[in-house]
């Protein structure tokens, strides 16, 4: 049975407008990300909000939105690529943390470094100001199903 | 892990345990958004809890936890239990984080995770955690994490973002 988010996504692919399958993600609306498609693929936005904050002092955003944010990245990127049917699951997710996330918007952006028949890799930069700059590098491996 | 001076680690002391594991997610907006719950704390040692939220869920059809939501929970069971080994206050920085995803999150269903500090050099803390819904035997996640410590001057801080 084909997937309802691969469903949204293919109507998204199509029509440019990706609302339907963020809504489509409880957890990605609580946090407010929003993506796009431009001419280098896939870009993941988070706009700054007060309900990310992980230490008040600095103030940074919270270690684990950054790291939520990148995860769903990378898995909705890869819907987009793979027009597979059913939904990649998530084996393992790596994330190093390079500068503190200030109170300003983040971006993520993703690449399948390898699409195997039953596994994909993927790396996950995220950076907010300044795009040499990053905020965070992760890789992650799915399980996929690819297209028959 | 033994506390190699043998000095008395923070949480010895009742007020500051208070604040560093009951009262420590109280002036953190995101994990009052994740409704984070302390549970226990004990040398080297943490464990909360993540009630069942429907916006929490990755997918609006199966209900289930988003893999997002577990990687804030563990930061921050990581943290706690480096914080639960510490002799005295010191800023902390997560450098890494790993999660392994061993099985799906049952549907509707609340999360408890555990972390352990198991090694404290001067500079780093190392953690493990774990994930599960009853049974601490059958994980949901199981991971590794690394922090800095004292990383006010170096990493993370006031003195760090006043130099760039």
């Amino acid at each position: 049975m084909r997937d309802n988010l691969a469903s949204l996504m293919e109507q998204a692919r199509q029509g440019k407008n990706f609302d339907a399958v963020l809504s489509a993600v409880p957890y990605a609306s609580l946090l407010g990300v929003q993506m796009e498609e431009n001419a280098e693929g896939l870009l993941f936005t988070l706009p700054f909000q007060e309900k990310n904050i992980g230490n008040v002092a600095l103030p940074a955003i919270h270690g684990g939105v950054i790291g939520g944010f990148m995860e769903n990245a990378a898995l909705l990127h890869l819907i987009w690529c793979l027009e597979s049917d059913t939904l990649p699951k998530v084996i393992d997710f790596s994330l190093d943390y390079i500068r503190p996330g200030r109170p300003q918007t983040l971006f993520a952006a993703c690449r399948v470094t390898k699409q195997g028949k039953r596994i994909a890799n993927v790396q996950i930069e995220s950076w907010q100001a300044d795009r040499n700059k990053p905020v965070a590098v992760a890789r992650s491996h799915f399980k996929v199903t690819t297209a028959q | 892990m033994s506390n190699p001076k043998d000095q008395p680690l923070l949480i010895d002391n009742p007020k500051l345990a208070e604040m560093l594991t009951s009262g420590a997610f109280a002036t953190i907006p995101h994990a009052q958004v994740l409704n984070l719950e302390y549970i226990s704390a004990e040398p080297y040692k943490a464990k909360i809890r993540l009630a069942y939220r429907e916006e929490l869920s990755g997918h609006l059809e199966t209900g289930i936890v988003h893999g997002g939501v577990l990687i804030s929970m563990i930061d921050s069971v990581c943290g706690m239990a480096v914080f639960c080994s510490l002799t005295k206050m010191e800023p902390i920085a997560t450098l890494d984080l790993r999660m392994d995803y061993l099985q799906s999150p049952a549907p509707y269903a609340d999360i408890i995770a555990e972390a352990e500090c198991y090694k404290l050099t001067e500079s780093i803390a190392f953690v493990r955690a774990w994930a599960y819904h009853h049974n601490p035997q059958d994980c949901i996640t199981a991971s590794v994490a690394t922090f800095m410590r004292q990383s006010a001057g170096r990493a993370l801080g006031p003195k760090a973002s006043q130099r760039s």
